[in-house]
């Protein structure tokens, strides 16, 4: 194996391990919240290591449209998770015994009264 | 540039060049042709989708791009670490903040671009921003005591201070610095901040029930007999469902 | 690098598996659609290695639109969601 395999095989093998611990933490975790932390991040992460394992395999050509998906991955996945989170914030998915504060609900309750 | 006369600020030249770029890597093919097609396409989609003129100027200053993107990179990795030793540690129990957490910036795209680098991390997220007030509300797992939000609060802090400071202008930067830390000494001083140790069960049941005062919604009673019209099956399903998690 | 490609396969399968186990349980609506989201991310990380394996590029540009309409896909959804659960 080369030098170039082994980069590879780190990649891709770690990559899937991210990947595999945040599909487990989804299954695991109790509330929404919760799982979406364990989804998109590790994913973003797993893909990117992934990708990276794949790019040092082909030509720098190809090499390109692999980084435009790990960039657009980045850029998508915090744009995700945000309105993910308030949708599940607001329609009950947060499970409130797993919180330790909550500002946001004593805020909203004090705007209330 | 002509371009730049005829529509005034609407056509900004490095969101060009960025559209012209990607354009460029979606072909896979650096020539003059692509480019030119690049610049035609860019130039429509500006137009047809004008975005808010601001001054975007992030290449700028290179070096402090670069910086932030290893300074990013360091702390992904780092926080997947953790999350995911404080998970499999606990088995699956969680334990997480939702906390304040003053904004240092007062330009939009900086506020914006801030809360994207924060979110990326694993185990923290920007849950909601309060713009007239400048708050962002944070959510952060593996928070146990008080110490571990003050830990996860100052690391919000900082890597704000750290976007504005590649992102922001050349006034913005040092008065983020005051003002992050300002917002840590604040943080020592406020009782808002400090959190409970975990709570006994009486003591969250006692709080959900409040809260489900507050939002006062049909259809969501603990005893999950009574929910509404729609959805009887969901809610006895999330009760269920909670039950065997723990 | 056979072993590689198949331990990164085998890896990627379990992961499908557990997150098609959550789309199965629910039991909300936002957390299909998060496991089906999932499901989108490791089929993109599917391809790659597929990619990886015969060191051709060909399915860049398939690769690119699959994550990008993925991002679509979801946040219209979510928002969907979102709306109705607040106006019950």
């Amino acid at each position: 194996m080369s030098v170039r395999d082994w980069v590879s095989a780190v990649g891709l093998i770690s990559g899937a391990l991210f990947c595999v611990i945040g599909a487990w933490g989804m299954v695991r975790l109790p509330d929404t919240l919760s799982r979406l932390q364990a989804a998109t991040k590790p994913q973003t992460l797993g893909l990117l290591l992934i990708l990276a394992g794949t790019a040092v395999r082909l030509e720098p050509h190809f090499a390109v449209g692999l980084v435009l998906a790990g960039l657009f991955q980045v850029i998508t996945a915090p744009a995700l998770s945000q309105l993910f989170g308030r949708a599940a914030y607001r329609t009950g998915g947060v499970d409130r015994s797993t919180l330790v504060v909550d500002e946001l609900a004593q805020r909203l309750r004090s705007g209330r009264e | 540039m002509p371009r730049r006369r005829r529509h005034g600020n609407r056509i900004a030249p490095s969101l060009m060049i960025w559209l012209v770029v990607v354009w460029m890597l979606l072909w896979g093919t650096f020539d003059v042709a692509t480019a030119v097609y690049g610049l035609l396409v860019a130039l429509i989609v500006l137009v047809v989708f004008p975005l808010p003129s601001h001054r975007w100027n992030i290449f700028h200053r290179p070096w402090r791009l670069v910086i932030l993107a290893g300074y990013v990179i360091v702390d992904l990795v780092g926080s997947a670490v953790r999350f995911f030793v404080d998970t499999l540690r606990e088995s699956g129990r969680v334990s997480a903040a939702i906390m304040a957490v003053p904004v240092l910036s007062d330009v939009d795209h900086v506020i914006a671009s801030a809360a994207n680098v924060v979110s990326l991390a694993p185990g923290t997220f920007v849950l909601q921003i309060d713009r007239s007030r400048g708050i962002w509300y944070v959510y952060t797992t593996g928070v146990r005591t008080a110490e571990d939000a003050h830990k996860a609060y100052d690391n919000v802090v900082d890597m704000q201070h750290v976007v504005v400071w590649a992102f922001g202008d050349e006034q913005e930067a040092p008065a983020a610095r005051s003002r992050a830390e300002e917002a840590k000494r604040e943080r020592d001083r406020s009782p808002v901040c400090r959190p409970q140790q975990p709570s006994p069960v009486a003591a969250v049941a006692a709080s959900e029930a409040e809260f489900r005062n507050a939002e006062s919604r049909n259809g969501e009673s603990d005893g999950g007999g009574e929910a509404g019209a729609d959805g009887p099956d969901d809610v006895a399903e999330v009760d269920e469902n909670r039950r065997e998690d723990r | 690098m056979n072993v590689v490609f198949a331990v990164t396969f085998g890896l990627l399968g379990v992961a499908g598996l557990l997150t098609m186990l959550r789309v199965v349980r629910g039991p909300r609506t936002l957390d299909r659609i998060l496991a089906v989201d999932v499901l989108v991310i490791l089929i993109v990380a599917g391809t790659a290695v597929g990619m990886a394996m015969s060191s051709r590029g060909i399915y860049i540009a398939l690769i690119v639109v699959v994550a990008l309409l993925g991002f679509v896909g979801t946040i219209s959804v979510v928002r969907l969601v979102e709306r109705r659960e607040e106006y019950r």
